[in-house]
């Protein structure tokens, strides 16, 4: 009983500064970030926003990450526009070394009426070279 | 369309699995044919430095030698394909070997870089620093009202941190590298037309420029090859 007892008191008889509210704010904390989504407003309207039209990573420009594979793509058709499994992920001279999670992908390249498809496998850590050759297709 | 395909696979006359590769115009195309019991097979060994071209999964590092192999049924008659019924020797060594699954490999691959359990002795050490804002609230000390910018650093140590996986070494890896592997494989099923698609032989013994005899046992007879190994 006298114990309950000396602990209230010591509440009780607490200094009145130590019961005041206190509010801490802000607090840096050092580091790295990687956000998936690319710019976004609320007031932009972008039919092609969502998969499949823009492969994942179209907006971060397929950067590094961990655990990733890199695809290097070695073709002299720069123009040719680049799909990975039907979505869109670039020009091909702006793609020259892409970076992508461990998988199959269908990697297909379009120049007009030239294409080419192929079936690529990424491995994390591993860089996989690709020499697509477009070839005409008629309707 | 759809329907005679489904009805194709019901018959059982497409490949299980493994689109496997497209044969080469005749069996006399590759540098090692034979015929037996309606049956011919063509075989090839993949040189490594081409293997290296042709899959990203690394099979020269595990140790497996990869030869391009197409069965072509003479007069249409059906098949019973199976990776598994082909056997690998090499001339100079005695031992045999049997063709290993993609998903054996590319779990024995896998494991090779998986990441190992840290040892007790690693220590791992993460600074930290912290700036912020006070106001309200009143030092026990002085008496006075606090506010005003704080800062702190601190360090925090871990013991046995476990390490990263290396190329290759995550499960999804080891899916990538099985399905892959499968893709190209020999296709296996009852099939009627000629098909061909890679075997992967865990390496035999011996000298490398030996040559390799290739033995198929199939429903409808076996058939023995020797097939040389690739010039460097």
């Amino acid at each position: 009983m006298k114990l309950p007892m000396a602990l209230l008191s010591l509440v009780l008889l607490a200094p009145w500064p130590a019961m005041q509210a206190r509010v801490r704010l802000g607090g840096v904390a050092v580091g790295a970030s990687y956000s998936y989504w690319g710019y976004y407003s609320p007031w932009y309207y972008d039919p092609f926003l969502f998969y499949p039209f823009y492969a994942p990573g179209y907006y971060t420009g397929f950067a590094y990450q961990p655990n990733m594979g890199a695809v290097k793509l070695q073709t002299v058709d720069k123009d040719a526009l680049v799909y990975l499994d039907g979505a869109l992920a670039g020009r091909a001279d702006k793609l020259k070394q892409m970076w992508l999670n461990p998988g199959a992908y269908e990697l297909e390249l379009r120049n007009g009426d030239r294409r080419s498809t192929q079936k690529i496998y990424v491995l994390s850590g591993k860089t996989l070279r690709v020499t697509p050759q477009l070839m005409e297709v008629r309707p | 369309m759809k329907r005679a395909v489904l009805l194709l696979y019901a018959a059982g006359m497409l490949p299980a699995f493994g689109a496997g590769i497209r044969p080469r115009d005749s069996a006399a195309d590759y540098p090692a044919h034979e015929s037996a019991g309606g049956v011919t097979v063509g075989a090839a060994v993949i040189p490594p430095a081409q293997v290296r071209k042709l899959f990203a999964t690394d099979l020269n590092a595990g140790g497996y030698i990869v030869l391009e192999v197409a069965v072509y049924s003479d007069a249409r008659k059906e098949i019973d394909l199976s990776p598994g019924d082909f056997l690998l020797r090499s001339t100079a060594g005695a031992e045999t070997a049997r063709a290993a699954s993609g998903s054996a490999i590319a779990a024995a691959l896998q494991s090779k870089n998986a990441p190992q359990p840290g040892k007790s002795r690693d220590v791992s050490v993460y600074p930290t620093a912290t700036v912020g804002y006070e106001s309200g609230g009143y030092d026990p000390v002085t008496g006075q009202r606090r506010r005003g910018v704080y800062t702190g650093v601190g360090v925090g140590v871990g013991v046995g941190q476990p390490q990263p996986p290396g190329p290759a070494g995550t499960d999804r890896d080891r899916t990538t590298m099985q399905q892959e592997l499968e893709d190209k494989s020999l296709p296996a099923g009852k099939t009627t037309s000629a098909v061909a698609g890679y075997l992967y032989f865990p390496k035999p013994s011996g000298k490398a420029r030996d040559v390799y005899e290739l033995t198929y046992y199939g429903n409808t007879g076996q058939v023995r090859l020797r097939v040389p190994a690739p010039a460097k």
